[in-house]
């Protein structure tokens, strides 16, 4: 029968087959999912029973209503502040120190900076949740050495976020630094020399020459980091905080978990997921744009 | 002359490990002086009567950490000196090759590079070697109101009672299989797809394309209730098939073996297909040793990603049959209800256990990530 079709016809079916299981995946566990999640924030549905109740955009309206969500959105923007300082800038800025490091050391740091990687993300929380111990715990012992007040970090209001965001930073700066360290080092000696005997001094040097060149690895770094960020900051909340004290370290993506899995209201869930999936669609699609406009990949 | 052995010593990769020691070394002596002139301030003030025990209290870890601290300082430093010893000696004793000088470095920009390598190494590795001694402690000494550097006494039972508290082989092993079939699987589909994407002739290919890249920007965490709903309506809730199939394809690996894959010429594709292969073989003999580095890479990342992963295992296991052993780790808290406080050697030991695997496998491994991560940076 196939030995029938044209050659051409023969070959795109074969592609096709190739492609096909990874595709068939795709549509089991990504989109069809998706669509489910869509179709469920308009219910009202507590997982286990038979019957879902259709409430329309009831959902949508609580979520604008509820401070609670409130809350967690105001605190996804912080936590995106603060990562994007920790684990995408300082990175940048330390790499720009980093120009002259010799190849020998540059392995030795690399081995740090990618140790954080191979701990997982939960054995990481409790490692940290002994750091942060107010009783023999590391942090608090130099904390009351600088002569600050006794400080439970966890389960303080003011600083539950803060300490979530040092545990992601730990765990992901060296990462994106190991990566900007490579794509320095990919970026030909010759160019630079070359713009140096043009004039071009260490500032300049840097912020015309260097940082355009490092400009795909940025991207890069801001694509695996967005699309790792939710896992990064479920992770730490699950393990030590739980979204407490008082909803002071929560997030919108902890939200969807807190509303399904311990208050089984799965419809309200949906509605955040939803709510999720469109602010992502919105930033990648910026991304997207930026590197567009931004990042230049030439000259390799 | 003088000026001419510097530049030899400094030719030598070593001397660059010998400044990044020394630089470490200073971090720390600085630490140390700062906690010393610290210590002699607050002893000027201390009240004529205090007793000795009284003294302790009110300087804190200032009692014990300055030391510690200045003593491993020394010791960097007495490494760095020596080290530059040997290399002053052994280049001055050398043949005298070329001596020119490669570049020309600002010394202070040189100093503070290697200041900020060796504070980012401390930072970064302090939480780990906290973890490693803090396994070893006993009960009384954990709970020190001044944390210890070192363990004054190692107590290796902690290993066998977290042995024996919870079944870590069980975890272990189940770690190991479903890692193994996730492995396989995002490996095998990734090829598959990506040299469908990259080297198939089809209709809709980029199209089709469009759908793995959309499937990079819906992470699990938004989707995971029709998938967990999904799951346990096959009965897979506690079972291997539950933790790895849902993990099967990785779309991130698909993107990143298609570039690999557009890298290689069509010629090597066509001379391969005349000499009789086919899609499969062309793959196999043609495509997968021309872009080994990266598959080594991304069979790797996939085994650290999944040896490591905390959300779904986490979902779908509930029983300690089928535990990962991230969520072991996290479920070890709980077995100790309540004074866990005084039971973190043991937590610790747990963790330590866990990331002994990975942290092998990366040892022997590690020139392969680098390079693959490197490269998949730049594209």
């Amino acid at each position: 029968m196939i030995s029938k079709l044209s050659l051409k016809t023969r070959n795109s079916l074969k592609g096709l087959l190739l492609v096909s299981p990874a595709l068939f995946f795709f549509a089991v566990f990504v989109y069809r999912p998706l669509i489910h999640t869509a179709i469920l924030s308009f219910h009202d549905w507590n997982m286990v029973s038979p019957t879902r109740l259709f409430v329309g955009w009831d959902n949508y309206l609580e979520m604008l209503e509820n401070p609670a969500l409130g809350k967690a959105l105001q605190n996804s923007a912080l936590y995106a502040v603060w990562l994007i300082g920790i684990i995408i800038l300082l990175p940048i800025l330390t790499t720009a120190g980093m120009t002259y490091v010799h190849n020998r050391v540059r392995k030795m740091f690399r081995v740090t900076l990618f140790s954080p990687t191979v701990v997982s993300l939960g054995i990481a929380s409790v490692m940290w949740l002994w750091v942060f111990n107010p009783i023999g715990g590391l942090l608090g012992t130099i904390w009351e050495e600088l002569g600050l007040a006794p400080l439970n970090w966890l389960s303080s209001p003011k600083t539950a976020l803060v300490a979530i965001v040092i545990i992601v930073g730990w765990k992901a700066f060296g990462y994106n630094m190991l990566l900007l360290l490579a794509g320095l080092g990919g970026i030909s000696g010759e160019v630079i020399d070359a713009c140096k005997v043009d004039g071009a001094d260490g500032f300049g040097l840097w912020l015309y020459v260097i940082l355009p060149l490092l400009s795909p690895t940025i991207f890069f770094i801001l694509i695996s980091t967005l699309s790792m960020a939710t896992e990064y900051v479920f992770t730490p909340i699950h393990v030590l905080t739980g979204g407490g004290p008082v909803n002071a370290s929560t997030n919108i993506v902890f939200e969807i978990w807190r509303q399904a899995f311990r208050w089984f209201r799965v419809g309200y869930s949906s509605a955040i997921a939803i709510a999720v999936f469109l602010i992502f669609f919105v930033l990648m699609i910026f991304q997207m744009w930026l590197s567009e406009k931004v990042v230049s990949y030439d000259e390799r | 002359m003088k000026d001419t052995l510097f530049l030899r010593m400094r030719q030598s990769g070593w001397f660059d490990v010998g400044l990044f020691i020394l630089s470490a070394a200073l971090v720390l002596l600085a630490i140390g002086f700062g906690g010393v002139i610290q210590y002699n301030f607050q002893m000027s003030r201390m009240p004529a009567d205090f007793n000795e025990y009284q003294i302790n209290e009110a300087l804190g870890s200032l009692a014990h950490i300055r030391n510690g601290t200045l003593l491993v300082g020394k010791t960097l430093l007495a490494v760095a000196l020596v080290g530059f010893s040997i290399l002053a000696v052994s280049s001055a004793l050398a043949p005298r090759i070329s001596l020119r000088a490669k570049k020309r470095f600002s010394v202070l920009g040189v100093v503070f590079q290697y200041l900020a390598a060796g504070t980012i190494t401390l930072v970064i590795l302090f939480p780990i070697y906290w973890m490693v001694i803090s396994s070893l402690k006993t009960s009384h000494e954990l709970l020190l109101p001044v944390p210890t550097l070192w363990p004054h006494e190692f107590q290796w039972e902690n290993f066998p009672n977290v042995l024996e508290r919870a079944p870590f082989i069980r975890y272990l092993f189940n770690t190991l299989v479903s890692t193994f079939f996730i492995m396989l699987g995002q490996v095998v589909m990734g090829v598959l797809a990506a040299y469908g994407f990259s080297k198939g002739r089809f209709v809709g290919r980029d199209t089709l394309f469009m759908l793995v890249l959309g499937a990079l920007m819906i992470p699990i965490q938004v989707t995971f209730v029709p998938i967990y709903v999904m799951v346990s309506r096959m009965g897979w809730i506690n079972s291997f098939p539950g933790l790895i199939v849902p993990n099967l394809v990785s779309a991130y690996f698909i993107f990143m073996l298609r570039q690999a894959f557009k890298a290689v010429d069509d010629s090597y594709i066509d001379a391969g297909r005349i000499d009789g292969l086919g899609r499969i073989g062309t793959i196999i003999h043609v495509l997968a040793p021309m872009c080994a580095p990266t598959l080594i890479t991304i069979s790797i990342i996939s085994f650290i990603n999944g040896w490591n992963s905390y959300f779904w295992p986490r979902m779908v296991a509930t029983k300690d049959e089928f535990r990962t052993i991230a969520v072991g780790v996290v479920r070890l808290r709980r077995t100790f209800s309540g004074v866990e406080v005084a039971n973190y050697n043991e937590i610790m030991a747990g963790a330590v256990m866990a990331i002994i695997p990975i942290v092998i496998v990366f040892l022997f491994l590690q020139k392969y990530i680098m390079t693959g991560m490197s490269k998949a940076a730049m594209k």
